[in-house]
Formats: C-alpha cells, sequence, structure tokens
C-alpha cells in the first residue's frame, strides 16, 4: 500500500466493523464496507482489511476480532458467476510471489448471508493455509 | 626438570584457550524447531544471552516516555510469560501477539498489533501498590478503568486489570522494561507468520494478594 495507509480504527465513517468476537456477521454494516471496497478499488485504490482464521479468542487485536490484515488488490466474478475480491497475503514464506500475491487469494462476498470470506495461499510458518473471515474494512487514506 | 617445564609451558596456553571457551559456551535450549526443504520455518529457544539484541527490540517501542527518572506505574511495561513456573521475557514471532503499555501523565497507551492511544482522564492512587486509571478511547470516545496492582517493586512486576471485562482480556501479567532484563528470554524465531508458543497461565489471584508481608510485595 505505498503512498496509502489505512484510517484508525473505530473512526466513524471510516471503519467498518463487520463480524465480533464470536463471529457475529452485522449485515448493514458489512454491505456498508463491501461497498466502500468496490468503490474504492474501481479508482484503483487498495483496500486494508482485518480478517479472522480461528474461533476463540483474539488477542492481538483491540476489537478481540482480528487476526490478521491483508489489503485488497482487485474484484471479479469467477466461473460460476460468484463475486470475489483479489487480496495481497504478507503471511507468506520467500516463495513470496507463488504465495502472497497468488491470483487465487480470494474473497468471495456472499450478497444473502452479507459475508466476505476465502482461502488464501500463503501458508504460512507451519505450512498450513488459513480460511479467513472479514472481520473490519478499513478507508484507505493517501499520504 | 626443564622438560617438565617446557611441556608446562607449551600446555598452558592450550589449557587457557580451553578454559575460556568453556566459559563463553552456554547451550541454548530450543523448546521447538521446524525446518522444511533445508530451511529454517520456527525455531523457539531459551536464549543464553543477556545482550540478546531482542531484548532491546522489546524495549524500543516507548522512545517518548523512556523517563529514566519515572516513578511507578509511570513508564513502559512488556507483557511477561511463565513457563514452568518460572518468569520469562517473550518475543513472539509476531509482535502484535504482545501486549505493551506505556504510561505517561496524560497517556495510557496499549501496544498490540495495533496501538490504542488512551487519554488518561483521571488517576488515584488507591495504595501503595495500587493505581487507578480512567481512561478514554479517542475514537470510541468511551471511558475505561485501569487498575495498576505493582506486586514487586523491586522486580519491576506488575498486573495491569482492565475493570469489567473477562480473561484473557481482564488481567495482563508486565514487567518495567528497565527491569526486564532480569529474566530469561524466550524468542520465537519465525521466517512466517506462526502460532505463538503456549504459556501457563498466571494465578493472578495468588498474585494480587493484599497482605502487605506478602513475599512478593518489596
Amino acid at each position: 500500500m505505498k503512498g496509502y495507509y489505512p484510517a484508525p480504527r473505530n473512526t466513524a465513517g471510516q471503519y467498518w466493523q463487520l463480524r465480533d468476537s464470536s463471529s457475529t456477521v452485522f449485515s448493514t454494516v458489512a454491505r456498508q464496507g463491501v461497498a466502500y471496497i468496490v468503490g474504492a478499488l474501481q479508482q484503483g485504490t487498495p483496500v486494508m482489511v482485518g480478517v479472522q482464521y480461528h474461533t476463540g479468542t483474539h488477542l492481538s487485536n483491540a476489537d478481540k476480532a482480528t487476526d490478521h490484515f491483508i489489503v485488497l488488490v482487485g474484484a471479479g466474478v469467477d466461473a460460476d458467476g460468484k463475486k470475489y475480491f483479489s487480496f495481497y497475503d504478507n503471511a507468506a514464506n520467500y516463495k513470496l510471489a507463488a504465495e502472497g500475491a497468488n491470483d487465487q487469494n480470494r474473497l468471495y462476498w456472499n450478497e444473502t448471508t452479507a459475508t466476505l470470506e476465502g482461502a488464501t495461499k500463503a501458508t504460512y510458518s507451519d505450512n498450513y493455509t488459513r480460511f479467513y473471515k472479514v472481520t473490519q474494512v478499513r478507508k484507505t487514506r493517501k499520504h | 626438570m626443564k622438560n617438565i617445564q617446557k611441556i608446562a609451558l607449551f600446555i598452558l596456553p592450550f589449557c587457557f584457550l580451553f578454559s575460556s571457551a568453556k566459559s563463553t559456551l552456554i547451550d541454548t535450549t530450543i523448546l521447538h524447531s521446524r525446518s522444511e526443504a533445508g530451511r529454517l520455518q520456527s525455531k523457539i529457544y531459551v536464549s543464553p544471552d543477556k545482550d540478546d539484541w531482542h531484548y532491546d527490540s522489546l524495549k524500543s517501542f516507548n522512545s517518548t516516555y523512556q523517563d529514566e527518572n519515572a516513578q511507578f506505574p509511570f513508564g513502559s511495561w512488556v507483557e511477561l510469560k511463565i513457563y514452568r513456573n518460572k518468569y520469562y521475557a517473550y518475543y513472539p514471532c509476531d509482535l502484535g501477539n504482545l501486549r505493551r503499555f506505556a504510561i505517561s501523565k496524560n497517556s495510557f497507551k496499549v501496544l498490540r498489533a495495533e496501538t490504542d492511544d488512551n487519554r488518561i482522564v483521571s488517576s488515584k492512587r488507591l495504595s501503595n501498590w495500587k493505581f487507578s486509571f480512567d481512561i478514554e478511547d479517542p475514537y470510541e470516545s468511551k471511558k475505561r478503568t485501569v487498575i495498576f496492582h505493582i506486586i514487586d517493586s523491586k522486580r519491576g512486576l506488575a498486573i495491569v486489570e482492565n475493570v469489567g471485562e473477562k480473561q484473557p482480556y481482564k488481567y495482563t501479567l508486565v514487567v518495567n522494561t528497565k527491569e526486564l532484563r532480569q529474566y530469561p528470554l524466550i524468542v520465537n524465531e519465525c521466517s512466517m507468520k506462526d502460532s505463538e508458543f503456549r504459556f501457563m497461565s498466571p494465578n493472578y489471584a495468588s498474585l494480587m494478594k493484599t497482605d502487605s508481608a506478602h513475599p512478593l510485595r518489596n
């Protein structure tokens, strides 16, 4: 996100909390967050989102829901007609191009459940991939 | 006799060499290690080095408030861990997984993956070992109370209590950064993001005994 930075947490109108610590989905907020993502990507602006990849407690972030952050860089529709957002993931190993920027790093948007979810190709240090559920969306600011 | 002297003179430097080598070679205790295709993925170890750079890195989060004369509870604090009933400093795979606190007269910063720069609305000294802070997150405009329990001032130990929270968010065992090097260090060296080492949960009730004669209250 060179030249950009994410808005701070809980900045009104610039931050959307899509899920809480118990993974409950806030559907209205989720739709607002996704609308922002679509608009930003159409302008060529990347968007940082927080994701959850395990159950239980989430200690590392103040929203108690987020485990990790990734950057959304594109959008598309797959062969089955499903809408997705492409992302870059810094939890990739030395095979960075093959994992962190893999074109199969996709979060799928489900209009009915208002959920944004998908698997990463990044294998982390333990050689296991994760399934991400988006917890928060940050508005992108320019330097 | 001359031969004995010659032999002694010959052997002496080697004796010195080996004795000094022995004193500098300290074993590193490996708690966990994993490699893939000859490349290290993850290694968790107890560092034998009191000058390990990880100590400095753990302390380097708070240059603004690194006041050597700062009195309790002001100053910088780092989460401390317990492993096999011993206290350890911990350098995680991801520094976002360690809680650190920076307290000045007006600001109560909580550092995790992100930094919460809370404003101190009011503070009270409840006893010699207990301090209460009413703090406010500037973005949430929501006030909350944090109680700081000093449990051993000589060893720089304290417990941060988030009033109204439940574990694991309620209590955090911390050490003042000035005393950090007193504690052995466990390092989680990882080439990518990985799971953190699992530590014992401290017995906070026992650590916070209010009895002034408690051996931890120095």
